[in-house]
């Protein structure tokens, strides 16, 4: 009797667990649904301007692969609980700091002095949260106020354009016509990190530390060095970006951040990544990446202003959050 | 006795090491500039411009103090102001501009309120949202440009004097009065102590944590946006992005005033101080004829490590806590 019971109401926990997997595979690919519809939608409403291969190409390849970039380093932050808003203006001071050396054609010390910068802002940030113990979001927006304030002293406000074209190459250029570089450097750049954070035990850490900081710290992790690595990590990535925008744009200026920081936190909430920590993945923050990019571009063709594009960003993103405890709850109810 | 009352009245009032760091700031700027910051003219202007902080951290103390923070004070301010000025532009009544401009604040509020208390959101985030579509709808109201206001009733409001004191100032203490009042005197600010002390034991002693953070928020929405409607009546025109700076210096100005992130200890006397930090800071720089684009980072710099300091002492004050318990026992 007692077995039968127990077999029964194991076949009523697998309904359960099956229907968990169904929600689960649901709320995975929902984000996918919802860049479908963006296109599906776009396409219906303007054909001709959406639909070409010269728009979706400028799409994919030449601003989609930066709001990616820098999503992947927010994705990072998320995961361990944090967030990095110094991002954008790291973008910005490695690029202008850079940008003299680069303009001589010293690449080599450019591109090391834009790294070293982005390392030492990210060793910052990891210094602030973990040894000084200042909420990340105060230690990022203190590092993101004073580099910008360097880099508007470092610039003079002014802004160096007309870089040699072996630089622009890097970015403007493409393998036998076919495949453009910056989409093979954000390959690349993602296939590092989906490694680091799957395949590593640094990643599992990562994930651990979100999840439950003193937990993870009792199983003897070093959870200090983890984060620090991470903002570093995010350092690097930005100062990459900025080198990346700076061959693009064919200017390094200090306004350029713009958006940037509201858009790759948007693009990885959209993706899945859960702001409770602990969940998320690199590459779900492409389809978020995708989708903003998509949702910009179609606002552009629809001929929405611009000043219409930052709310209906905020939007997006508590949007993503409502949706987000709305599957929590369901889950959660069933169980 | 004698020694015994001067000694207790300065245990009493307790000043904070900040103040001090005040004075001292103030007289050097005065020996650089040979005290040209020490007239009764720029004092007032201090004054007044932080008159404009301090409404906008009053609110930020009150989360802060419930131990959670409310980024969206930027967006709110630049929409208050622009929907003001926007009302005053079409020929609507002054009282009923001001008021329709201090709604939107309370409607933003409101809003961060419900998805932070009632649904459990992520407060940076959520707060950091509406800050983005706050300042979105300033943008899109103002189609991007400076709105001019040309009401002479409400300018007096920002450079009007009653007996040598701008008008603002007189507001902006009326204000800082009452908040004084709630947080010390009322059931309210008892709560918002107790919720900010610990949430747990508050719930157990019956408090309605959700309701009160939610009325906090209001709060917040509200200051900031009667501090954005001044902004406004200061410059006589609404911009879009004006408030932009104001998120991060009023949770500045409210750490430096001795409020820590975790809640339930400081007050609006500190947030005082604060704001007059940062405001005689900028006003010296700016004084001393040094460029815009030094300013920012130099401030930067002062917050950055101001908040490293009290960071540190709050450690410190911890440790030494716990080793008073190891003694004892």
């Amino acid at each position: 009797m007692h077995l039968m019971k127990n077999k029964k109401e194991q076949k009523v926990k697998g309904g359960y667990i099956l229907m968990n997997k169904l929600r689960f595979y649901f709320s995975k690919c929902s984000r996918v649904l919802l860049l479908l519809i963006i296109i599906i939608v776009l396409v219906i409403l303007k054909p001709d301007a959406f639909w070409s291969w010269s728009n979706i190409s400028t799409v994919l390849f030449q601003q989609a692969p930066f709001i990616m970039l820098m999503s992947f380093g927010m994705t990072l932050a998320i995961i361990t609980k944090g967030i990095d808003k110094s991002m954008g203006s790291i973008l910005v001071l490695s690029s202008c700091v850079a940008a003299g050396f680069i303009k001589n054609e010293q690449f080599g010390i450019g591109v090391c002095l834009a790294l070293s910068i982005g390392a030492t802002c990210g060793l910052l940030n990891g210094i602030l949260i973990t040894k000084v113990n200042i909420p990340p979001f105060i230690a990022t927006y203190g590092v993101d106020y004073v580099t910008l304030g360097i880099a508007y002293i470092f610039t003079g406000g002014t802004s160096t354009y007309g870089f040699p074209n072996n630089f622009r190459n890097i970015v403007t250029g493409s393998i036998n016509g076919v495949l453009p570089n910056l989409f093979i450097i954000t390959l690349m750049v993602f296939l590092i990190l989906f490694f680091i954070t799957r395949k590593t035990i640094f990643g599992k850490n990562m994930y651990s530390c979100g999840h439950n900081i003193n937990a993870t710290m009792l199983c003897g992790v070093d959870t200090r060095k983890v984060i620090t690595i991470v903002y570093v990590i995010n350092g690097l990535i930005a100062a990459i970006t900025g080198l990346l925008y700076m061959a693009r744009l064919n200017a390094a200026d200090p306004g350029i951040s713009g958006n940037f920081t509201l858009d790759s936190i948007a693009a990885a909430l959209i993706g899945g990544t859960s702001f409770g920590g602990g969940k998320g993945s690199v590459s779900n923050s492409i389809i978020g990446a995708l989708v903003i990019v998509f949702l910009r571009n179609g606002m552009n063709i629809m001929g929405v202003q611009t000043t219409w594009q930052q709310i209906v960003v905020g939007l997006v993103i508590i949007l993503s959050i409502v949706f987000e405890s709305l599957t929590k709850r369901l889950v959660k109810s069933e169980l | 006795m004698k020694y015994m009352t001067i000694k207790h009245l300065y245990k009493k009032i307790k000043i904070p090491g900040i103040a001090y760091g005040i004075i001292t700031m103030f007289l050097i700027f005065g020996l650089l500039t040979s005290w040209k910051n020490i007239t009764l003219a720029n004092l007032m202007l201090i004054a007044r411009s932080s008159s404009v902080l301090l409404l906008a951290s009053i609110g930020m103390t009150m989360v802060i103090l419930v131990s959670q923070v409310d980024i969206s004070i930027g967006g709110v301010m630049s929409l208050a102001g622009v929907i003001t000025a926007s009302c005053l532009g079409n020929d609507i009544n002054i009282i009923i501009s001001i008021l329709i401009g201090l709604l939107s604040g309370v409607v933003f509020g409101l809003f961060n309120g419900i998805m932070i208390a009632i649904y459990n959101f992520d407060y940076w985030i959520s707060t950091f949202a509406t800050m983005g579509i706050a300042s979105g709808i300033a943008l899109v109201i103002s189609d991007g440009a400076t709105v001019p206001i040309l009401d002479d009733t409400f300018n007096w409001i920002g450079n009007g004097k009653i007996g040598n004191v701008y008008t603002m100032i007189y507001i902006a203490i009326i204000a800082v009065v009452i908040i004084a009042i709630i947080l010390k005197k009322t059931r309210f600010g008892y709560n918002i102590y107790s919720i900010g002390g610990s949430e747990q034991s508050a719930l157990f002693s019956g408090i309605n944590v959700v309701g009160n953070r939610v009325l906090v928020y209001v709060c917040s929405g509200f200051f900031s946006a009667m501090a954005g409607v001044m902004l406004a009546a200061i410059g006589s025109s609404a911009n879009p992005i004006g408030g932009i700076n104001y998120s991060f210096d009023a949770m500045a100005a409210v750490i430096i005033g001795g409020t820590g992130f975790n809640g339930g200890k400081g007050g609006i006397f500190g947030t005082i101080i604060g704001v007059f930090m940062l405001r005689v800071l900028a006003n010296g720089l700016g004084i001393m004829g040094i460029p815009a684009t030094w300013q920012r980072a130099i401030i930067g710099f002062v917050i950055v490590s101001v908040l490293v300091i009290d960071a540190l002492n709050e450690k410190q004050k911890r440790t030494k806590s716990k080793r008073r318990v190891y003694i004892d026992e």
